[in-house]
């Protein structure tokens, strides 16, 4: 299989996406001083594992994997996996946490030396 | 077409993300990231994944996006000037490197969708075939979230807990401080 064949790119564009976000999230994280920029950056970066988890879990011609409440249908339809789903269901949840956390430190560091510029807090450390 | 809509949204994606990388004010980046969440929303549904779509609506674009007004409302609005706009080349060597692993990585997985793929056959249909008996829940992500993976939620409970209690002590600690130099 060759690299460029354009079924093997389009086959994984949704992969492609998300390592293309995870650059850029992983660049403002890296480059930018800016301590509330750098948590927008550690979102972005979470967004696209999740999208490349559901992305894994994900079938063509599938449905949601909810099952119908009382039909003999169940066994001809083709589901999606449930487990990726329910792993990032736990794994938003902990996101909002870090990033509640990460800001009320940038609060409090903010109070008490009057910058958010990593590089400036290093100097006045 | 849902084709075409994907490819679109997708795109739209790697556009916010970079815009929010650019500018320099906070506020709109914050807004930039509570719309890249409801796309990213759009997005998970229509991978079949209704469950994390609302999740990641009501959390990602909701909760996360008032969390980042209040902080940047009680600091400042815009970045520092010291943070130049340039293209600094060392992060840039970096994420390159990374994002090379990774797509080397994702080169060697199976095609994104395909009925072949070891997610789709493997794990995922012990949970459907007998989630409903075992459980009586026909929503299986929510079985696996409440039944069989429980302690997985009991841990996540744990961590919002703690992170609770953390600010309060944290702000708490902070007033104290300030009465101090009050004084």
């Amino acid at each position: 299989m060759s690299v460029l064949d354009p079924a093997f790119i389009l086959g994984h564009y949704n992969y492609w996406v998300s390592i293309i976000l995870i650059m850029i999230g992983l660049y403002t994280l890296i480059a930018k001083k800016n301590l509330i920029k750098k948590f927008i950056g550690l979102n972005i970066i979470e967004t696209a594992i999740f999208l490349f988890y559901i992305s894994l879990g994900d079938i063509d011609g599938g449905v949601g994997p909810i099952l119908p409440k009382e039909g003999a249908v169940a066994d001809t339809m083709i589901y999606a996996n449930p487990l990726p789903s329910a792993m990032m269901l736990t794994a938003i949840v902990v996101t909002l946490c870090v990033t509640a956390l990460a800001l009320s430190f940038a609060v409090l560091i903010y109070r008490r030396y009057g910058t958010l510029d990593a590089g400036r807090l290093m100097e006045e450390l | 077409m849902i084709w075409l809509v994907n490819g679109v949204l997708l795109i739209a994606l790697i556009v916010l993300a970079a815009w929010a990388l650019k500018t320099r004010d906070l506020l709109v980046s914050a807004m930039i990231l509570s719309v890249y969440s409801f796309l990213m929303a759009i997005i998970y549904a229509q991978l079949n994944s209704p469950d994390v779509a609302l999740t990641e609506a009501a959390v990602g674009a909701g909760i996360t996006t008032v969390l980042f007004i209040l902080a940047i409302q009680k600091t400042s609005r815009m970045e520092e000037d010291s943070d130049d706009e340039t293209i600094q080349k060392g992060p840039l060597a970096i994420v390159l490197f990374i994002g090379l692993i990774l797509a080397l990585a994702a080169g060697g997985m199976p095609a994104f969708g395909s009925p072949d793929a070891p997610a789709a056959i493997v794990s995922g249909n012990l949970y459907l075939e007998e989630a409903k008996e075992v459980t009586g829940v026909v929503n299986i992500v929510t079985a696996i979230i409440a039944y069989y993976r429980s302690f997985d939620t009991l841990g996540e409970v744990t961590v919002v807990f703690a992170v609770g209690i953390g600010i309060i002590a944290l702000f708490l600690r902070g007033r104290e401080e300030e009465g101090d130099d009050e004084k």
